[in-house]
């Protein structure tokens, strides 16, 4: 919405209970003054507003003045840049590249575009006898090492993952033996103790009974198939568990043990009252809800923030799903308690 | 200059730009906020960083002064 002047004379009209012509008049003498001051090369300065001057090209320019600032961006106040990558500087380089670590590494950046035509430098064959070429192929290697650098560690974090992954479905794999073999023992009487589902539970104490009569193994396998039917709840539950109360997504709980990950601030209140307030209409939507505390200019801010992630990434993608607003109006922050 | 009408002026233009609303006054210029979304910066010693959102008062004017002076 756009405030034109006409709007904004009737608003200063009713905050001051000035007359229209009064308004108009002190509008203009403002304005005037703004002008009168910047012309003469001294900036005019409105009290927690800001400082009015003309740049050097002539233009009128306005500064806003801190606590503007603070006040117009204070849903992101406080935040801070994330780092996303680690350092370059670690000890890859050096292994490969003993002769070469001489070099200066800030002199990194100004070297790379000529030499990554000649990707065939090789720093260990001859480090001495060509001297400027030596530098120029370490600088070479060491800009290209970085790069491999970071494609490994990508490839670390994935194999770590896979490996997790396959810790998590070996250990599921390997308590559900026990519920194959009572399968296999229960499939002689599965049929009948199946279909009869939970609500037929008194009728197989009537079936033991009678199976009692007729042969005492058919009657452990029986129980067997109630052992094993209650067995095969358990590991049911066991298994759906992990499932259900997934760490990371948008819906769901926090597990309190993760302390790390990021997650989609919706909501920056002063008010710790009503940010529970819409918290819990946010959990009854079913989203992942988490309230931090942030102290911004001495006043604790309370920010409600949906879901958690893995990675920023993850959290981008997830943050393009919520509903409008959210879908345009949200940042993305790191969860760490 | 009456400081009733100053701190009103400064109050009204707060509360407007603070809703994201702009305020356009003739004959002077226009005060706009401007929403920046966050986005990856790469400093020239490799480290990338995620630069947080922010909302930005722009100021933009016809106003120019010719610097012959």
């Amino acid at each position: 919405m756009t405030i034109d002047r006409k709007k904004l004379v009737d608003l200063l009209i009713e905050k001051t209970d000035l007359s229209q012509e009064e308004v108009e008049i002190q509008l203009d003498q403002l304005i005037e003054r703004i002008l009168d001051a910047a012309e003469r090369g001294k900036a005019l300065e409105i009290k927690e507003f800001g400082l009015f001057f003309f740049d050097q090209e002539g233009d009128l320019k306005f500064e806003p003045s801190e606590e503007l600032s603070t006040e117009i961006s204070f849903k992101y106040a406080g935040m801070k840049p994330v780092e996303l990558k680690p350092e370059r500087n670690t000890a890859i380089p050096d292994d490969d590249d003993p002769a070469g670590s001489i070099s200066a590494a800030d002199d990194v950046i100004v070297v790379p575009k000529s030499d990554r035509k000649s990707p065939s430098l090789n720093p260990k064959k001859s480090p001495e006898t060509k001297p400027a070429s030596a530098s120029a192929s370490a600088s070479a290697s060491k800009i290209r090492q970085p790069i491999r650098q970071k494609k490994d560690r990508s490839g670390v974090w994935a194999l770590l993952a896979f490996f997790i992954v396959l810790i998590i479905g070996a250990i599921i794999y390997f308590n559900r033996p026990s519920t194959s073999v009572t399968d296999t023992s229960v499939s002689v009487s599965e049929p009948s103790s199946q279909e009869s589902d939970i609500q037929n539970y008194p009728e197989p104490q009537d079936n033991t009974e009678t199976e009692i009569e007729n042969n005492d193994t058919s009657t452990e396998i029986v129980e067997e198939t109630y052992i094993s039917e209650g067995s095969d709840e358990e590991q049911n539950q066991e298994v759906s568990v992990p499932i259900q109360n997934q760490i990371y997504g948008l819906t769901g709980e926090f597990a309190e043990s993760v302390n790390t990950g990021y997650s989609i601030v919706v909501y920056s209140l002063y008010n710790d009252f009503r940010a529970e307030e819409v918290a819990e209409e946010l959990r009854a939507d079913g989203y992942r809800v988490k309230i931090t505390t942030r102290v911004v200019d001495g006043l604790d801010v309370y920010r409600i923030s949906l879901g958690l992630f893995e990675s920023i990434p993850d959290a981008q993608a997830a943050a393009e799903t919520l509903p409008e607003p959210f879908n345009e109006n949200n940042f993305i922050q790191r969860i760490q308690l | 200059m009456d400081t009733v009408f100053i701190k009103a002026f400064k109050e009204i233009l707060r509360e407007q730009l603070v809703e994201k609303n702009s305020v356009d006054i003739d004959g002077f210029g226009t005060f706009e906020v401007i929403h920046y979304e966050q986005h990856q910066k790469r400093y020239s010693n490799g480290k990338v960083v995620m630069m947080p959102p922010k909302d930005i008062l722009e100021f933009k004017s016809n106003i120019k002064v010719s610097n012959d002076n």
